[in-house]
This record gives C-alpha cells, sequence and structure tokens, in this order.
C-alpha cells in the first residue's frame, strides 16, 4: 500500500466511542445533580431537574449509565479493553519524558518531547486517574444508595470519599477535556473520538512511534 | 428560657406507651405499614425500631444478670446533642441548633440524603421512602415555644418525663440517681449530662448505659469530622486549583495563538495530547 499524506490512523473503535459519549454525558448529568444535591446555596439547581427527589433520581440513573458503558464497552470489545490495559501497564521512559514536560504543553511553552505511542504517558496518567476515580466513585456511591443493607461503619467512610473523589475527578475531567477540546490542534482529538480516527499530520505529530507502527503494520511505505 | 432539656427516667417508666401515642397525636403521624415496622419482635415492644412517622417507642428490654431477669423500659428519640453529628452532616443546613438547644429540623431543606440517619451515633433519624425526607423528634419546639410541655412529658402519668430548663433537669437527675443509690441500684446513673457535648434529653438510669442499648461514650464520627475539616476544604481546593489552570492555560494559549509556532519550535519531534 502506498504512503499517502492522506491516510487516516484508526484510533477509536465504536464501543470506545459510543462509551466516551455516555461518559461525557452522564458526567455532565452526574456533576450538575451531585452540587445541587450537596451544596446548599446550587439548591436552586433542582429545579431544573423537577426538584430535589428527582435529581436524585436521576443521579442515580446517570450514574448506572456512568458504570455500565464501560462494562458493556469491555463485553463487546474485549481486544480493545486489552490494548489499553496493555499500554497502561507498560511505562517506558518516553512516557516520563512525556509528563516531565507536560506543564509545557498545557500552557503552550516550546517543548521537545521523545516519540509517543499509543497512549503517550499523560495519557497513562490520565487513565489511571480517570478509572480508578469512576470506580471509586461507582463504589461509595453504591454503597451510600443502599445504606440500609450494609454496615454502619463503610457507609460512613464512603460518604466522605465520595463527596472527595466528586471534586477531585473532576479536576482531572477540566484539564482533560481542556486539552480535547480547547487546546491548540485539540479539533483532531475530536475528529477521533467522533469519527474513530486521526490524521497523518497529527498522528504523526502526536503519537510518531505509533504512527510508525501502524504503517508498517498496514504496510504502506514511503517511496 | 435558656437551654431546655427532657428528663427520662427509666426507673419510673411503667411503659404505658401514653407518650408514643401523644407524640403521633400531636404530630398528626400515621401509623407505620410496612412489614420491617410492624413485625412481631417475640416482645410486647410495639415497634422494632423507630421510624419515619414513629418519632418515639418504647423499647423493651430484657436484662439477666447475677440478680435474676429484670425488664426495662427505656423512651427511645432524639437525644438533641450539643456536638450533634447530624448538624455537622447535614449540607442542606436543614437541621439546625436552636439557642434553646434543640435540634430543629427545616422539612423544606431536606432532601433525603440521609446522612444524618447514618451519622447518628444513636442512629436516630430515620428517612421516608415516600417523601424522602428524614424524620425525628423534634422536641415539640413549637409547644416549647408557646410555653407547653412537649406533647410526651404533657401525657407522662408515672413521672417517668420531665421538661424544663437543663440545670433544673440535671438538678432532679443527679437527685434521683442519689436516691436510688441508696435504695441498692448501685448503678444508677445520669445519662446525657457531658455526652456529646451534654444531650438535651436526659436519662436517668438504673444500670450501666449498654444496659438499655446505650452507647457509654457517644461520639461523633470520627469520619463525620474528617469529612468536614479536612475533606471539603480539600476537594473545593483541588476543584478550584484546576479550574483556575485551566482557564489560565486557555487565555494565555488563545492569545498566542501558539499551533503554528508549535511546528516551527519542535521540527517535526513529536509531542502528545
Amino acid at each position: 500500500m502506498a504512503y499517502s499524506d492522506n491516510d487516516r490512523f484508526p484510533r477509536f473503535g465504536k464501543a470506545a466511542r459510543v462509551v466516551h459519549l455516555t461518559h461525557l454525558v452522564s458526567f455532565f448529568v452526574l456533576f450538575l445533580t451531585g452540587m445541587s444535591l450537596y451544596f446548599n446555596f446550587l439548591s436552586p439547581l433542582n429545579l431544573i431537574f423537577g426538584g430535589a427527589n428527582a435529581a436524585k433520581l436521576i443521579h442515580r440513573i446517570a450514574a448506572l449509565v456512568f458504570f455500565f458503558g464501560p462494562v458493556l464497552a469491555i463485553i463487546l470489545n474485549p481486544k480493545g479493553f486489552a490494548l489499553v490495559l496493555y499500554q497502561i501497564t507498560h511505562w517506558r521512559k518516553e512516557d516520563f519524558h512525556f509528563i516531565a514536560r507536560f506543564f509545557h504543553k498545557f500552557f503552550g511553552q516550546p517543548h521537545d518531547v521523545a516519540p509517543q505511542g499509543y497512549l503517550n504517558g499523560g495519557q497513562k496518567l490520565n487513565t489511571y486517574l480517570l478509572g480508578f476515580g469512576c470506580l471509586g466513585l461507582a463504589f461509595t456511591g453504591f454503597v451510600i444508595w443502599f445504606p440500609e443493607y450494609l454496615p454502619n461503619w463503610l457507609v460512613l467512610w464512603c460518604y466522605p470519599l465520595h463527596s472527595l473523589l466528586a471534586p477531585c475527578l473532576t479536576a482531572v475531567v477540566l484539564g482533560h477535556a481542556y486539552l480535547g477540546s480547547f487546546h491548540p490542534g485539540s479539533g483532531a482529538s475530536w475528529e477521533a473520538i467522533w469519527g474513530g480516527s486521526l490524521s497523518r499530520a497529527f498522528a504523526e505529530h502526536h503519537h510518531a512511534q505509533w504512527a510508525q507502527e501502524v504503517d508498517i503494520k498496514l504496510g504502506r511505505v514511503k517511496r | 428560657m435558656g437551654e431546655v432539656a427532657k428528663l427520662i427516667d427509666v426507673t419510673k417508666c411503667t411503659a404505658c406507651r401514653g407518650c408514643q401515642v401523644a407524640c403521633k397525636q400531636w404530630h398528626d403521624l400515621p401509623t407505620e405499614t410496612t412489614p420491617d415496622k410492624t413485625k412481631f419482635a417475640g416482645s410486647y415492644q410495639s415497634h422494632p425500631d423507630l421510624g419515619p412517622n414513629t418519632y418515639t417507642i418504647i423499647e423493651f428490654i430484657e436484662n439477666t444478670n447475677e440478680n435474676g431477669t429484670q425488664w426495662h423500659f427505656k423512651k427511645t428519640g432524639c437525644m438533641h446533642c450539643t456536638d450533634a453529628a447530624c448538624i455537622l452532616v447535614c449540607e442542606k443546613k436543614a437541621l439546625s441548633k436552636l439557642e434553646n438547644g434543640i435540634v430543629y429540623r427545616d422539612m423544606a431543606k431536606c432532601v433525603g440524603c440521609g446522612y444524618c440517619a447514618q451519622n447518628c451515633p444513636f442512629l436516630v433519624p430515620k428517612v421516608n421512602p415516600k417523601t424522602e425526607k428524614a424524620t425525628k423528634c423534634t422536641l415539640c419546639e413549637n409547644r416549647v415555644e408557646a410555653g407547653l410541655k412537649p406533647a410526651c412529658v404533657s401525657t407522662c402519668i408515672t413521672g417517668a418525663l420531665d421538661f424544663g430548663p437543663r440545670e433544673k433537669m440535671l438538678e432532679i437527675a443527679k437527685n434521683r440517681v442519689a436516691t436510688l443509690q441508696q435504695q441498692g441500684m448501685t448503678k444508677a446513673q445520669v445519662y446525657g449530662e457531658k455526652e456529646l457535648g451534654g444531650t438535651h434529653v436526659i436519662y436517668v438510669l438504673g444500670d450501666a448505659p449498654e444496659v438499655y442499648g446505650l452507647p457509654a461514650d457517644p461520639q461523633v464520627p470520627l469520619s463525620a469530622t474528617l469529612w468536614q475539616k479536612y475533606g471539603k476544604p480539600l476537594g473545593a481546593a483541588a476543584f478550584c486549583a484546576s479550574l483556575g489552570t485551566t482557564l489560565f492555560a486557555f487565555f494565555l494559549n488563545r492569545k498566542k495563538d501558539l499551533a503554528p509556532k508549535l511546528h516551527h519550535h519542535e521540527g517535526g519531534k513529536s509531542h502528545g495530547v
């Protein structure tokens, strides 16, 4: 297959894209309902959802979508999940190189970074933070949903953990959302998460090592 | 009137349960209908526990020791603590402390999260699954405001319940304990004088608190204290720091319009998203 500047690089499968979008929507719903239920000064927000009781119900429905979306994606696309697992459990020196220069990138300062693989160091770290954060929120949320069936000591510790994890996870999501949506050149991220693939220019620029692997795999040879 | 208190002398209670009826009547509370609130637990006790529509119950406690078996009757309900865990964890400020010491609940503000129910050292508040509001004894704060005694106190025929200024109730309780001890109840004691900063429901007990199902040293849960003192500020700080950093980066990058420069500086070397 001939090399072309218009080549696309398959990035995310259908399951991953659907889950990302359901996560995005459910996260916003969880964030708004959670904030309105938790903070006294945000109580008027409950009116959007039809009152506090309705907000609680919506929060729980969104929580189910938030939790079972990825579970469904893992079932539908175990290979994709295995790839992500492999990536985040295999750290290379290039990953740490990226993390060391993360804030240069974040604030748009000039920086040199070693060629990155399918996931760069920041994305690997982000996967851990979001993954464990979501699992923690899901577990503590489940416990405080059914306090009458669980030991009181567990419920008592899940209240502060849930209310601490939520803002911390939101803090991570803010950074993630900024890099994916508002950072210069981030339009390509939307292409990948919406359409599933990246352009050659973006792939080679941001994930040079992975781009090379894909070219070899697809037999795209530069003549 | 300064701080008030209800005195419950369990040694005088005959378990007539007039207080339960008076409470239901004054608050216009319906009967409990769900099986878990009405199941027969093997004693004359009317309800196995407090419920969203049952603010007080008389617990029937059988205690066997070297002196044989005693049958205790203990009126159970909100203790109206000074250091109230329920107030500490109520994010909606639906629970608050009145000047007279009563833990007041504002049903309009309650969202039924249940934080108060689980954090109460006595597990008193109950969330009504239908209305999704937490309920508990109000110490009839509206009656007290009008110069009346709580409904339960006004109906007690044995004098097991009394109500008035807290200092006076404590004095009566201590005198009663001294009398009981003279009569041979050596473990008789006042409960609520210092517990949780001093409660506004004070017991005269004929035996150790544990015999009556009361914690000997009730505490505000450590998790609640850590949560309110450190967890909330920490969470807010993390969120604000992230929001501030992200906004700063956003405006900085917009100003610079960095995209074309990156290529110039990096000359084909990769940098990730």
